[in-house]
This record gives structure tokens, C-alpha cells and sequence, in this order.
């Protein structure tokens, strides 16, 4: 056989072997990912605090999108539920909300996974829930001492992120984390990231304004400044540390998750 | 044709990785016998590793891919059997052991696979010393396999798979990070279980001297093609095809070789030591033995074509480049990694650092970039008390090559990675872009530039990190076993440049275990073992000291003990390093018969050492 000759033997039909695998994801991909979300819960990020504004939040809610981009929804939201989970008991002091960040963990994952997929109807429900979250959280707030005027300027990003969701950008923006060029894959990674992390945190603060802690109106205010830089960080980490991962993914050539975006 | 003996058949066999230009393999046709003992020889990148994963499934049910013919082992179909169950019939030691090792201690990781197959708790609690025995990791049961260095950690993914004693085991270069007599040991365990037990053994190596020991047939690969497959000894003797394939046949079957050209008549080219004495006692009659006239560890010239007695002593002159005086270190677990060592490194001089796998040889290197704080003692660098520099200047002095060469890689490229350190280093564009360039070429990179580290060979990765550390121009290079995973070309290719790099000025040390590479580029030999230093001497000098050798687990190349062999016999001495060397001792006897080859008649063939 020259280099230019056709095999003689028939091409077989290749699959992840199906005994080991989460919706088309292998369940060491699973695991892997899962060490990965609960080994950065260690890390607790002060941006927060550096603002003067709270404390800190846990670096693995800067992966949880990535999580989903590369195992696709259900396999994504598992690992990154299960990494949450043993970040929190090991760490339980980066978790503000205790085990409820775990439902934070699994939603942005699921919707990050959500995001990468051409087909199907499944990216109508990331914003039903995010719309969902909003409304338990502003319509809460409107209760009790915020006006619908801060109430919008607070979750201005959070509503934002709903809407380039429904936009055409987010086509794009799955397009960009398929790409080849590294280039484009930051692009998509980064606002994918930032979509993603941001609606979903909707989630978060609906949960802790909810059944926690019903902050003060001057809070509002202040998470006008302090969420957008925030979520920008979360995008930013997620960006860098996706773009070696995906690059390096490609280059070993491990077989890819039936579900994954890139 | 085909009996049912065959426990593993490949047929048509081509098979091309995701975002793959071609196929790495191509219209493989190989049967294996019940039994037997498969050796695997072929140059980096000829499909060797990959041939060892599409036996048990890994390729494609993990990698994904084109898959083309078939591959059944046991009578079950690789690409349809999950691999849990095809693992029930095959076990795996790849070649880089970090990959396989997940438990949290040396025992727990012995018995995981026995727990995953089922097998009774007795059962699991007997074989986990047997195995740990036929390593020589017994007494480590407790250590975290974080804790055990790169050739403990090897032994230990062998003993893992030696514990299932499983049908098929396939072996992908797993020695080639022990030392040689760890190497020999996992050779003669192998065999020992491929012949009382009866295991099928496929094993790819670089290993000519031990395949040729052991295997029962070897399958020569080259580019992806099945190029030969015949006994060791038909094949290795095929001149031509070791030389186009850049494969190194044993020492012996070089040393016959070149007698041959010399005139004299070897009627059967041994491959094994055993056989090489053998022959060697019948052609006594014919041939004389002159001993070289110098003695060990002089300087004098030997008689032409036997080389030269490079030694150190020259070199003692020269100003100290690093010097470690009484250092100590322990590490957390309470191993005494350096007890007591203090050695002085000359500027401009070639040492190498040899010793058994937990000698202390890495720690020893950390020590001088001081990456450990030593615990007693003191490293200089170039009079300068290595604690009060910054790292970054320790980086421009010392380039440093480790032994896994994943620690060093950062970035997606492999022309970003030897441009990485220069950019931090401040190193202007222009500069550093030549500097880049220069590296590439020197360790044959230039085509492989855009390419993502991780997609090439682990050989592959050791030469970027090469040009990486090359680039900065540190006058001190250390190499921390550089020629692991590489194929002989490969080996030489970077040997070559440490000799260059030599030549020009710079300090050299290179920590190995493949002494037989050595001769010709090292004048010094610094043997470890168990944190002391046993022996600071010239090289040759060195690989003659036959107990000490033993006494830290290091074999003398196969050559060296024919050569002691022949010494006992003929009662002088041949203290040679090459088969070359050891040739030109040798001429036939005027009187006896001679047959020399057309064109081969007088001279004898030059060289002390390769290049």
C-alpha cells in the first residue's frame, strides 16, 4: 500500500464505547471535569472584596460554562455538580449559599452545553429559566424597598445576557467555539462564557435573595459596579483556561463527546 | 492457515486519528501466537504505540478516528467489545506511567485493577506482593505513587498489570525509564511470565540487547507498515534494514560485524551475550587479541582505529562552574534523597550522572536549580551560593531539560514554546526570533513549528523542551534523561547537539540511564547510589568499575561485558567502550584462514566513541 492507497481493509463504524459514557460523553471526560470544578471550588477569588464589596467567590464558577461546552448539556451538568459538591465539602468556605451553589453549578453548565448545540429545540430553556430567576429576584425585590429603576440598572447584565441569548449572536457565538482559529475560539469562549455566567447567575441571586438574605437597597446599587466586573473576570478566567484546554483536546485527538462545541 | 493458536489477529489493519492527514497505520497484517513473546522495533513514529492500543480498544473506542480491517484478540472484536471487557483478556503498561497510576498508594494501585476484575480478596492480597516483588517496589506499600520517582513509577504501572496476569500484556517501551538493571529485571519478569504462565506478551521497545534476549519474534515497523517480521536474531543481523530504519541492533551483533569487515570469518552473527561468548570461544583459533596500550583513564592516544582514553583530568583545571559541598536532602516522607554530597563541576566539561532509579540523581539536580532548599550544605553557582540568586537568574545560567518533559510545556505551539522564556526574558524580536529559529533546525523542528505540542510523540515533546532551554543560551545545561522515549536516531540527534553545545564552551550534565549511548560525548561519569556519590570518574573508567556499577543497579553496556569476559579468558586488559573499540583489539591469526569479505581487507575501522 503507497502512502496514497486506499486501505484494503473495510472501514469500520467507530463509537465511544456506549458502557462508558454519559449522553455520548465519556465518563472519564466526567470525572476529569468534575476533579477540575471541585479542585479550582478551592480557590476563592476576592474581587469581591477588592471592590469593597462582599467577599469572594469560588474560581471554578468561571469553568462551569467551559464544563458545558465540552461534555454538552447533561454530561456537563453532572460534572460540574458532582465537582461542586466535593468543592463544598472540602472548601465549604467559598460557598456562600452552602449546597445551593450546586444548582448554580449545574445550570450554568447545562445552559453552557445547551449553547453549543445545533439542533434541537433544548436553548429555549436556558432563558425560561434565567427569566424565571429574574423575575423571582426583581419581583422580590420590588416587594420589599428596591424601585423597578434599580432593580433594571442592578441586573442590567443579567438581562442583557437573556437577550443576546435570543439574538443571532448566539449562533455566532457556537459557530466561533467550533472554529479552528484560535483566535475566533477565544472570541466564542469568551462571550459564550460571559452569556452564559451571566444569565444563570440570575439563578444565584434569586436563590440567596429568596431564602437567604434579602439585601438592602443600597446593595443594588452597588452591584451595578461590581457585577459587571464580576462576570467579566468569570469570563475572562473561563477564556484562558478553555482556550488551552480546547487546543490541547484537538491536539491529543481523544475522541470528542457526541455533544461537545467545539 | 490460520489456527485457533492465534490469540491475536490483525487483519488489514489502517487506522488514522481525528484531524489526521494520513493513517499512522497501514494494511497490518500480523498473527500472534498463544504464548509467544512479540518484540516491536521501529523508529519514532512508525505506529508502534498505536498498533499497542488498537489491541485492547483504546484505539478507536477512545481516540475516535478511521478505522480500517480488523483486530481480534481472544476471539473478541476491538472496535465492538467495550474495552472494560476486552481489559478482562488484555492488560496495558503504556509508556508514560503518569497516565495510568490514579490510586493513593502503591498497594491500593497493585490491587485496583485485581478489585475491577472481581478476583477474591486472598487472592488480590497475594498477588500484590508477587508483583511488587517482580519490580523491586516491595517494602513501598504505603508510599503515595506521587511520592516514587519517574522509574519507581513505571515499575509500579507494570506491577499493576503483572498482577492481573492476564492473557495478552502489551508493553509499550516500558523500561524506558528504568535503570538497566530494573530494565534487565522487567525483561526476566516478563519472560519469566510469558514462559511459567504462559501470558502472551507484545512489547515495543527501543531495547535491542534485551528484545534480542527475550522475544520470540520481532515485527519491524517503519512509517506505518509492517516492514519485517522475523526471529531477533534473522533480523537485527539485516544490516540494511537497521541501518534505513535507524534502529540500533545489540552491541554484539555490531561488534561481529565490524570483525567481519576486519577480516575475520564469523560464520553466524550472534545476537545475545551468551551467544556472543559462545561464538566469541570459537573463533579463539583464529583470531590474536592485542590489548589497547593505554591503560583506563589516561589521555594517551590508543592505536589507530582503537580511538582515544578521553579522560577528565584536563579538565580539572578549569574554573568551577557548580559545586554542591555536603548537601543533604530529605523529603517529607523521611526518604534521605542526599546524604552528604559534594561534587565540583568544571567549566566546559561533560559529565553524566548514572545511577539506580532513586539514587538521588534528580534531587541532586533540583539542588543545583535550586528548586530544593537542601537541607544541610551548599550549592554554588559559579561562586555564587544558589539560595541568593533569583530563579530567573538561576534560568538564564542553567538550562534545565527534566525528565518528564509535560512539566515544561505552557503553551499551544510548538514555535510559541521555545519563544516563551525569551519573551519573558526581555530578548528583543529580532533576536529572539533567530534564536528560535536556530533551535528548531538544531533539534529538527522546523516542520512541526504550527504544531500543538500535545499532538506530537513524547520524544517529540522532549526535543521542543530541548529547543526551548536551548534558546535561552545558559552556559550550564543539564539534561535530565534526554534520550527517554527516543528512538537511536532521535537519541543521537540530541546527544549531537549536546556535544556541540560542548564543543562551544558549555558545561554539560546529563543525568541517564542509557550508558551504552554515552561513550564518545561524556568524559565524566559521577555513579549515585542511595544518595551518595559511589564513584567520580572518567567515563571509561567508570563503566569498568563493574561493582560499583552493580552494587546502584546499573548493567555495563553488553559490550563492556564481553569485553570482561574476554579479559578473564585472555588475562589482559581490554578496558573499550564501543564495539568499534573493542574490534579493533582483534585481527585474525596470519596463519589461519582467511575469508574477508570483497573490499573489506586492512584497515581497521576508526572511532573511539560515535561521532
Amino acid at each position: 500500500m503507497t502512502s496514497n492507497a486506499a486501505p484494503h481493509g473495510e472501514e469500520r463504524r467507530v463509537q465511544p464505547s456506549a458502557a462508558a459514557t454519559v449522553d455520548g460523553a465519556p465518563i472519564a471526560y466526567v470525572i476529569v471535569l468534575a476533579a477540575v470544578v471541585a479542585a479550582l471550588s478551592f480557590v476563592p477569588i476576592p474581587i469581591s472584596a477588592v471592590l469593597g464589596f462582599g467577599g469572594t467567590f469560588p474560581l471554578s464558577q468561571a469553568v462551569y460554562p467551559l464544563v458545558g461546552f465540552i461534555l454538552g448539556p447533561w454530561a456537563g451538568a453532572l460534572a460540574a455538580g458532582i465537582g461542586r459538591v466535593i468543592g463544598i465539602l472540602v472548601a465549604p468556605h467559598t460557598a456562600s449559599t452552602g449546597l445551593l451553589s450546586t444548582v448554580v453549578a449545574i445550570v450554568t453548565a447545562w445552559a453552557g452545553g445547551v449553547l453549543v448545540q445545533k439542533k434541537g429545540s433544548l436553548w429555549v430553556w436556558p432563558p425560561v429559566v434565567w427569566a424565571l430567576a429574574f423575575v423571582a429576584y426583581v419581583g422580590r425585590g420590588l416587594t420589599v424597598d428596591v424601585s423597578l429603576g434599580l432593580a433594571l440598572a442592578s441586573t442590567l447584565v443579567n438581562w442583557l445576557s437573556i437577550l443576546l441569548w435570543l439574538s443571532p449572536l448566539r449562533a455566532l457565538v457556537r459557530g466561533w467555539i467550533a472554529d479552528q482559529s484560535p483566535a475566533r475560539l477565544a472570541i466564542g469562549l469568551a462571550l459564550g462564557s460571559w452569556i452564559v455566567n451571566t444569565g444563570s447567575f440570575l439563578v444565584a441571586n434569586a436563590m440567596f435573595y429568596n431564602l437567604l438574605s434579602q439585601w438592602p437597597a443600597i446593595q443594588w446599587k452597588a452591584l451595578i459596579g461590581v457585577s459587571p466586573v464580576e462576570h467579566v473576570f468569570r469570563a475572562v478566567v473561563g477564556t484562558v483556561v478553555g482556550l488551552g484546554v480546547i487546543l490541547g483536546l484537538r491536539a491529543i485527538g481523544l475522541v470528542k463527546p457526541a455533544k461537545a462545541g467545539y | 492457515m490460520i489456527g485457533p493458536e492465534f490469540i491475536v489477529r490483525v487483519e488489514d489493519l489502517s487506522y488514522q486519528y481525528p484531524r489526521s492527514a494520513s493513517p499512522v497505520l497501514r494494511d497490518i497484517n500480523l498473527h500472534i501466537r498463544k504464548g509467544e513473546f512479540l518484540g516491536i522495533v521501529g523508529p519514532t513514529g512508525a505506529g508502534k504505540t498505536t498498533l499497542c492500543l488498537a489491541l485492547n480498544g483504546i484505539v478507536p473506542q477512545i481516540h475516535g478516528g478511521r478505522f480500517f480491517g480488523r483486530v481480534t484478540l481472544a476471539g473478541l472484536d476491538t472496535v465492538e467489545t467495550p474495552i472494560h471487557r476486552l481489559a478482562q483478556h488484555v492488560a496495558m503498561v503504556f509508556q508514560d506511567p503518569e497516565t495510568q497510576l490514579v490510586t493513593n498508594s502503591v498497594e491500593d494501585e497493585v490491587a485496583f485493577p485485581l478489585e475491577n476484575l472481581s478476583i477474591p480478596r486472598e487472592e488480590i492480597m497475594r498477588r500484590i506482593p508477587w508483583a511488587l516483588r517482580a519490580v523491586r517496589l516491595d517494602g513501598k506499600q504505603a508510599k503515595h505513587p506521587s511520592e516514587l520517582s519517574g522509574g519507581e513509577k513505571q515499575r509500579l504501572a507494570i506491577a499493576a498489570a503483572l498482577a492481573m496476569q492476564p492473557e495478552v500484556l502489551v508493553l509499550d517501551e516500558p523500561t524506558s525509564q528504568l535503570d538497566p538493571q530494573g530494565s534487565h529485571e522487567v525483561f526476566a519478569t516478563v519472560h519469566e511470565l510469558n514462559s511459567r504462565l504462559g501470558i502472551t506478551v507484545v512489547l515495543a521497545s527501543h531495547a535491542s540487547e534485551e528484545l534480542a534476549e527475550h522475544a520470540d519474534r520481532l515485527v519491524l515497523l517503519a512509517r506505518g507498515e509492517l516492514v519485517a517480521t522475523d526471529t531477533p536474531a534473522r533480523l537485527f543481523s539485516q544490516a540494511q534494514w537497521m541501518e534505513q530504519n535507524a534502529l540500533r541492533p545489540p552491541q554484539v551483533v555490531t561488534f561481529f560485524q565490524v570483525l567481519g569487515k576486519r577480516g575475520v570469518r564469523v560464520p553466524t552473527v550472534p545476537v545475545t551475550l551468551a551467544e556472543a561468548i559462545h561464538t566469541y570461544a570459537a573463533l579463539r583459533p583464529a583470531i590474536e587479541v592485542r590489548p589497547p596500550l593505554s591503560p583506563p583513564g589516561s589521555e594517551k592516544t590508543l592505536p589507530d582505529g582503537v580511538g582515544s582514553f578521553e579522560g577528565g583530568v584536563s579538565s580539572r583545571e578549569r574554573p568551577v562552574a557548580l559545586s554542591l559541598q555536603d548537601v543533604a536532602y530529605a523529603y517529607p516522607d523521611g526518604t534521605r534523597a542526599l546524604q552528604g554530597v559534594s561534587l565540583s563541576v568544571q567549566r566546559g566539561e561533560y559529565a553524566i550522572i548514572i545511577g539506580q532509579n532513586g539514587a538521588g540523581k534528580t534531587t541532586l539536580v533540583k539542588q543545583c536549580l535550586h528548586l530544593l532548599e537542601p537541607a544541610a550544605g551548599t550549592v554554588m553557582l559559579n561562586g555564587q551560593d544558589v539560595c541568593r540568586l533569583q530563579v530567573s537568574e538561576i534560568a538564564q545560567r542553567v538550562g534545565f531539560v527534566s525528565q518528564n518533559p509535560d512539566n515544561q510545556i505552557f503553551t499551544s505551539s510548538v514555535e510559541a514554546e521555545v519563544a516563551f522564556a525569551l519573551r519573558h526574558l526581555g530578548i528583543p524580536k529580532g533576536e529572539s526570533q533567530a534564536r528560535v529559529e536556530e533551535s528548531l533546525l538544531l533539534m529538527g523542528l522546523t516542520l512541526w513549528r504550527k504544531s500543538h505540542p500535545l499532538s506530537l510523540s513524547k520524544g517529540d515533546r522532549a526535543r521542543v523542551v530541548t529547543a526551548a532551554v536551548l534558546a535561552m543560551r545558559p552556559d550550564i545545561l543539564i539534561f535530565d534523561e534526554p534520550t527517554t522515549g527516543q528512538d537511536y536516531a532521535g537519541a543521537r540527534r540530541i546527544l549531537g547537539v549536546s556535544q556541540a553545545l560542548h564543543r562551544s564552551g558549555k558545561t554539560v550534565l546529563v543525568v541517564t540511564h542509557h550508558l551504552h549511548l554515552m561513550p564518545g560525548y561524556a568524559e565524566r561519569a559521577v555513579i549515585m547510589g542511595k544518595g551518595l556519590i559511589l564513584l567520580d570518574a572518567p567515563l571509561r573508567v567508570a563503566y569498568h568499575a563493574d561493582e560499583v556499577l552493580r552494587s546502584t543497579h546499573l548493567l555495563a553496556p553488553q559490550i563492556i561485558r564481553l569485553a570482561q569476559h574476554m579479559q578473564a579468558i585472555e588475562q589482559m586488559q581490554l578496558p573499550i567502550m564501543t564495539p568499534e573499540e573493542l574490534a579493533a583489539c582483534i585481527r585474525p591469526r596470519p596463519q589461519s584462514p582467511r575469508h574477508p569479505p570483497p573490499g573489506a581487507a586492512a584497515p581497521p575501522v576508526a572511532t573511539g566513541g560515535r561521532p
